[in-house]
């Protein structure tokens, strides 16, 4: 079953979008911020990353970047998460290379899980 | 100079002009009516001299008739009597007669007997030989019985006097057997004669050696040679009539310097009398006129320089001058009465203006800072001292709100601001902080002129103050609000789809549905907030580009059909697919349509929502027309205000909402270049909504000024 990262600084947040991912049956790691995420990638190869934008340490454009500039994880899929519509420019984050962005008041974790199902099946 | 000064000058100059062309003319005049009286006078006693010749010259004449009239002398010219020129014409006989020469001439010119005697030596002298040439002229030689003649002759170098007559005998009759010719030289004795008979110096000399200039057709000249000597002279012919000597008569010139003597007296009584006119005018004029002037204008110069308006001008008269000093006292009544209501005006509004809590700034013409109040320095920490004479827009720099310094002439006189009359918020650089203010700007205009301008600064920091901390609160509340209700929300909605592992019942299905849909009304309020925190602060970033209205609106409508379908309510787009492209940032938009939408379908229990696009001009203009409730004529003007609700307290709880759809919507609008109002509302029968969005094709860029920077 395919592997997904989960980034984010905030653990409830994590549990709620890994309770949903689980019950379809993903196998699904978790970093707290994008140092820990970059850590994670080099050890295990994830078919996903959902990382938040707004982390501490390292965020998650940073991360983004990182991801980008590595040859080896650039072709990994990843979906992006907010917290307001219209503060950061979607654009943007598009530009940066993330395949979706997903405003979190505004979506159920079911909405993750079917972002996530539509990226797999194109993959 | 004084007046009294000048006075003098004018007729003291005009006095003496006046003495001294009267003068020049009399002179002139006078002069030579002297000098003709002299001349005539002079003329008069030269013509004496030749008077007393004629005399002498008669007296020749009537001797030569004795003798010529005479039988001795007739039968002497014949040769008959030779005797008779011995015995006649000695010594004894020429000191009786007076006569230097004796001639006696035949008729043919021929000289018989001539005899001459010189009285210097008491003798008989050899006879002058040039009588011989006198008597080939016409002239002497006497032909008939009854003339006679006398006259002047040269003979050779010296002039005689002669009488002639024929020689007759004693009866008188003829024939005539000659001339006989008496003759006398003009020597100094016969004119020291004249000079005695004349009582004047006399002196005679040959025309032919003229030495004094007299012409021949001239026959009395009358030459001054000084102030007191004049030369009257008398030309005197020959008996052939040429020019033959000049008497010369020295004349006093007594009637020459009598009318010299009676001009100098004239002069001088002349001056005298002028002297007298102009002082007693300019007396006149300096009691009349000069010294009521001059005390006139040393009170009024008094009283202007002591200020001292309760002093009066004390001169009186009926003339002009006394009206003028009546005139001055009730000018001055008027002035001081003026000034004093200037002085409680100017320290009534000394007193406003320093106990205002508005800080004022007066600039005059030219921009520079002639007034500052205590508010205004207690505003911005600058003294009254330090700004004055200072030019205003130059002194202070203004930024807006979201403290982005504004351009440098912002605060000139000839900007916008001051022709509106209207306020501006800004920030100002105090001394120590910057402060924010609201200026009132009004020009000051005197007769059409800008003369100044007045500036009101109300201190708006304290407010403004207020509001960032009410804005931070909002940011900073609904973020940390939304977190955990979007975890509440998604761990709900976790569990109603089994993601936890459990299978509710139908009840508990309900129950987490309803707390959901709460939870996410919650979590959208919290979203207007934010979004109304941070329209005010200015933090919201548009992204514009073409978007298709129809595309948009259909898309809309199809997310919104179950809704709809619900109520059993109608939902309408009417939209030409061709002129609907617009300039917009496609997430506001959307969000302004569902607003409408949405507030359509709240309000509207039965009928239709329809929702239509049209060009007009260069914006594309959209309508959202239900048939709901409407709006209360007196609720409407409070619809785009934050908070509002026309029908939240109307109402029954129905609707709800946070009050901010509207104000949100119409202000993404605004952003995006357009406008939103109400178009009409009937209560009961429905309202219509209209906002207008730039179309593409006439792009305006909108939301520059707005920060780019990235906001969470």
């Amino acid at each position: 079953m395919a592997k997904i990262l989960l980034v984010d600084d905030d653990p409830l947040i994590v549990r709620m979008y890994q309770t949903a991912l689980s019950y379809q049956g993903y196998d699904i790691e978790s970093a707290e911020n994008g140092i820990k995420a970059l850590e994670k990638i080099k050890k295990t190869d994830f078919d996903i990353i959902i990382f938040d934008v707004m982390m501490p340490e390292m965020s998650g454009l940073d991360l983004l970047t990182a991801i980008k500039a590595d040859p080896k994880y650039k072709n990994i899929p990843t979906i992006a998460l907010t917290n307001l519509a219209g503060t950061l420019d979607a654009e943007e984050i598009i530009k940066l290379g993330a395949n979706k962005y997903i405003i979190k008041s505004e979506h159920k974790p079911k909405d993750i899980v079917d972002a996530v199902n539509e990226l797999l099946k194109t993959k | 100079m004084s007046i009294r000064a000048k006075t003098l000058i004018i007729i003291v100059f005009t006095g003496f002009i006046s003495i001294f062309f009267l003068y020049l003319y009399l002179s002139k005049s006078v002069i030579n009516t002297y000098k003709i009286l002299e001349t005539k006078d002079a003329e008069v006693n030269v013509g004496r001299v030749t008077e007393a010749l004629g005399a002498q010259l008669n007296s020749l004449e009537s001797k030569a008739g004795d003798w010529g009239t005479w039988d001795d002398s007739y039968s002497f010219v014949q040769g008959k009597n030779d005797a008779f020129a011995d015995i006649n014409f000695n010594a004894i006989a020429f000191e009786q007669l007076q006569v230097n020469t004796i001639v006696y001439v035949h008729n043919d010119g021929k000289i018989y007997y001539i005899r001459e005697y010189d009285y210097k030596i008491k003798d008989l002298v050899e006879p002058n030989k040039n009588w011989e040439n006198i008597f080939s002229q016409e002239g002497i030689l006497q032909k008939d019985a009854d003339t006679s003649t006398n006259g002047i002759v040269m003979v050779g170098e010296r002039p005689v006097m002669f009488g002639a007559k024929p020689i007759l005998q004693s009866t008188g009759k003829g024939p005539i057997q000659g001339t006989l010719i008496m003759a006398r030289y003009l020597d100094d004795d016969m004119v020291n004669y004249f000079s005695k008979i004349v009582k004047r110096p006399l002196v005679v000399g040959n025309f032919s050696n003229n030495k004094w200039g007299v012409a021949a057709n001239q026959n009395i000249v009358v030459k001054a040679v000084d102030n007191n000597t004049l030369y009257g002279y008398a030309l005197v012919k020959d008996i052939f009539g040429n020019p033959s000597v000049i008497f010369r008569e020295t004349l006093t010139r007594d009637i020459y310097n009598y009318g010299l003597q009676s001009l100098r007296s004239f002069l001088i009584t002349l001056s005298v009398s002028g002297i007298i006119f102009v002082l007693v005018i300019f007396i006149l004029i300096e009691f009349n006129l000069l010294s009521r002037l001059m005390r006139l204008s040393k009170q009024v110069v008094g009283i202007g320089t002591e200020k001292n308006l309760s002093q009066r001008v004390g001169l009186y008269g009926g003339d002009e001058i006394g009206h003028l000093a009546i005139n001055i006292n009730s000018t001055l009544d008027d002035l001081e009465k003026l000034t004093e209501k200037v002085a409680f005006e100017s320290s009534q509004r000394k007193s406003i203006l320093e106990t205002m809590g508005e800080g004022v700034v007066v600039t005059d013409s030219k921009k520079q800072i002639i007034y500052v109040n205590p508010a205004f320095e207690n505003l911005l920490g600058y003294s009254a001292k330090d700004l004055t004479g200072k030019i205003f827009n130059t002194t202070f720099s203004a930024y807006d709100l979201h403290e982005k310094a504004l351009p440098k002439d912002f605060l000139e006189d000839e900007k916008a601001q001051i022709a509106k009359g209207s306020q501006v918020k800004v920030l100002l650089e105090g001394k120590r902080e910057k402060r924010a203010a609201i200026i009132n700007t009004s020009p000051i205009i005197v007769s059409g002129k800008k003369l100044g301008v007045v500036r009101v600064f109300h201190d708006y920091s304290a407010e403004l103050e207020l509001t960032r901390q009410k804005d931070d609160f909002f940011s900073i509340a609904s973020h940390e609000l939304r977190t955990p209700l979007t975890i509440i929300s998604g761990n709900l909605d976790n569990i109603i789809q089994g993601f936890g592992g459990t299978k509710l019942t139908e009840t508990d299905n309900k129950l987490m549905n309803d707390t959901v849909s709460s939870s996410d009304r919650l979590i959208s309020m919290i979203n207007d907030f934010l979004n109304v925190s941070r329209l005010d602060q200015g933090r919201v970033k548009l992204e514009i580009k073409p978007v298709s209205a129809c595309d948009l609106t259909e898309k809309i409508i199809s997310e919104m059909t179950p809704l709809f379908k619900e109520k059993g309510i109608a939902l309408k787009l009417i939209c030409d697919r061709k002129h609907s492209e617009v300039l917009a940032d496609e997430d506001r938009l959307r969000q302004v349509i569902i607003n409408l939408i949405g507030n359509s379908l709240k309000f509207t229990s039965q009928g239709s929502v329809t929702i239509s696009h049209k060009v007009s001009g260069n914006m594309l203009v959209t309508e959202v027309t239900d048939t709901g409730m409407g709006i209360p004529k007196d609720k409407q003007s409070l619809l785009f205000h934050r908070f509002q609700q026309a029908m939240s307290r109307t109402l029954t709880r129905q609707p709800g909402g946070t009050g901010l759809g509207l104000y949100i919507s119409k202000e993404f609008v605004k952003l995006m270049g357009g406008d939103m109002k109400l178009l009409n509302s009937d209560p009961g029968k429905g309202s219509t909504f209209e906002f207008t969005i730039p179309l593409e094709k006439y792009a305006i860029n909108t939301g520059e000024d707005y920060s780019k920077k990235i906001y969470n």
